[in-house]
């Protein structure tokens, strides 16, 4: 006959079942002695907290599968947005009425501004060809739209090495753009085994920053160094070339901010220049996760 | 040559930092308790403090526990196996403010949510029993293990959750820290409650009145 080591515990909530762990948090620093005068439970396990094998995952699977330009936007930032909303609810009228009314009239103001400012002329498509006149601006390609000609300068800027070699440099923009990507092996006890960066002429042209998920783990596990890695986490960046890592010794610098080791903060947003793009993939190599 | 394993004990007591693995003979038991008592007796007295005790209850209410943790110490009903000295000081305390609290006839509105859930687990049954309390000091042992991450059947995430989930963060914490929305968060945090849950319910041949066979949780604790 088998009967539940503790009766009673598959009939509490989760609230309850929570509330538990706090007790069960609380009984650990009130026996470690470590529960401090104002009631708090001392936080028994705080200190391990930041170094624990897990936080890597998570901080990867937070970059994974985002696209940034420049700052990494990261989830904290939309939660405190939420958060602050809120908090703000309750008095929303007085915090936000005269900000709203003052966007308001900035708003009709752009409109009033926009109409009278905007002349006929300039409301129609501006098809290349359509009019050579003096003082209009005229795509480089005949039946091309300004705003097309933008999207292709744009992704112009981030195959810079083959606009280079090329020697094409009409539309005035700047020739130092380039991409690599990084990808770090580590294995299961977080040390870092392999880096390796590729530059965008090693990657069939395609910017790197653009590659899909898929595309950058490719990159990464035709180059794989460390069969018995458990994790491979691959960085594409485009930007400006004075940006990038240029070395080898840099490339796993920045590997080392982007994906930090248990011994390291976690400070990503910071670790990506102004003007780069960033793109990550991860994947487990190991057929299931560690456990302790 | 001084025999070193008899005439010098290291102190603090070791069963003040780890569960012995076999019953200690009564005369250091008692050392043990009164080292204990020096240890614990001003944490005990602000556990009742900071739960609304007049410094006068909380004086009578920690004398109380600790009569409570003494005569189970003395009848033998204290299994350190179970549960360390400390975890039991602090169920047996959190029992002695439950039945203070019902003999007082004041709300259970504003007991915290930890004493409610310990309420809830003892049920109508008393809740001076050491028995009581020790099965709930085991219980919160082997969940602080679960949290620690030693169990084998959480993964290293699960046991961070429920951890930050015993620090008392909210939903929208604990995506913050995940850095995920806070309905993955929340979901993440049902499956880890999920998953204590599953393990604390499995099933456990005759552990009703036995201590709990396996006690693998305690193997850890082992010096």
């Amino acid at each position: 006959m088998t009967t539940s080591r503790f009766p009673g515990i598959e009939d509490l909530s989760d609230e309850s079942l929570a509330a538990l762990l706090r007790a069960a948090s609380e009984a650990r620093a009130f026996a470690e002695g470590t529960a401090d005068v104002d009631g708090n439970a001392g936080s028994a396990f705080a200190q391990s907290t930041n170094t624990d094998a897990g936080t890597d995952k998570h901080v990867i699977r937070s970059i994974s599968s985002s696209r940034v330009a420049g700052r990494r936007r990261v989830w904290p930032a939309r939660s405190s947005r939420a958060g602050s909303q809120s908090q703000a609810g309750g008095d929303f009228s007085q915090s936000r009425r005269p900000w709203l009314l003052a966007a308001s009239i900035a708003l009709v103001f752009a409109a009033v501004g926009g109409g009278v400012l905007w002349t006929p002329e300039e409301r129609g498509p501006r098809v290349a060809n359509r009019d050579r006149g003096e003082g209009q601006l005229t795509p480089t390609r005949p039946g091309e739209t300004d705003r097309a000609s933008d999207r292709r300068a744009d992704r112009l800027a981030d195959l810079g090495p083959q606009r280079d070699a090329t020697g094409s440099n009409a539309g005035g923009l700047p020739d130092a753009f380039g991409g690599v990507v990084v990808a770090v092996f580590r294995d299961a006890c977080g040390d870092t085994h392999c880096v390796f960066k590729r530059e965008n002429s090693e990657l069939d042209g395609r910017a790197a920053a653009w590659l899909s998920d898929g595309e950058l783990l490719q990159v990464a596990l035709n180059e794989q160094c460390v069969p018995e890695a458990d994790r491979v986490v691959v960085f594409g960046l485009s930007g400006p070339q004075s940006s990038l890592p240029q070395t080898l010794e840099e490339a796993k610098s920045l590997a080392a901010c982007l994906f930090p080791t248990a011994e390291s903060s976690y400070d990503a947003p910071n670790c990506v220049p102004s003007g780069v793009r960033l793109a990550s993939a991860s994947l487990s190599l190991s057929p299931g996760m560690p456990r302790r | 040559m001084p025999d070193s394993s008899s005439s010098h004990r290291p102190a603090p007591s070791p069963v003040l930092r780890r569960v012995p693995t076999t019953r200690l003979p009564d005369g250091r038991q008692r050392d043990d308790v009164i080292a204990a008592h020096a240890r614990y007796a001003p944490g005990l007295v602000a556990f009742f403090s900071k739960r609304g005790a007049t410094a006068d209850q909380a004086e009578e209410l920690a004398q109380h526990a600790w009569s409570v943790v003494w005569s189970s110490v003395n009848s033998g009903k204290y299994d350190s196996t179970r549960a360390n000295l400390g975890t039991f000081l602090y169920a047996v305390a959190a029992n002695v403010w439950l039945q203070h609290r019902r003999a007082s006839g004041r709300a259970w509105g504003s007991v915290r949510p930890s004493d409610a859930a310990i309420a809830e687990l003892v049920g109508s049954s008393n809740v001076a029993d050491p028995s009581e309390a020790l099965g709930i000091a085991e219980l919160l042992q082997h969940i602080s293990s679960c949290m620690q991450g030693s169990e084998p059947g959480l993964s290293a995430d699960e046991a961070l959750i429920l951890r930050w989930v015993g620090e008392g963060l909210s939903d929208r914490e604990l995506a913050e820290r995940l850095r995920v929305a806070p309905s993955t968060a929340h979901a993440r945090k049902a499956g880890a409650l999920a998953r204590l849950r599953l393990m604390l319910t499995r099933s456990a041949p005759n552990s009703a009145s036995a201590p709990p066979s396996g006690a693998n949780h305690q193997q850890g604790n082992q010096p």
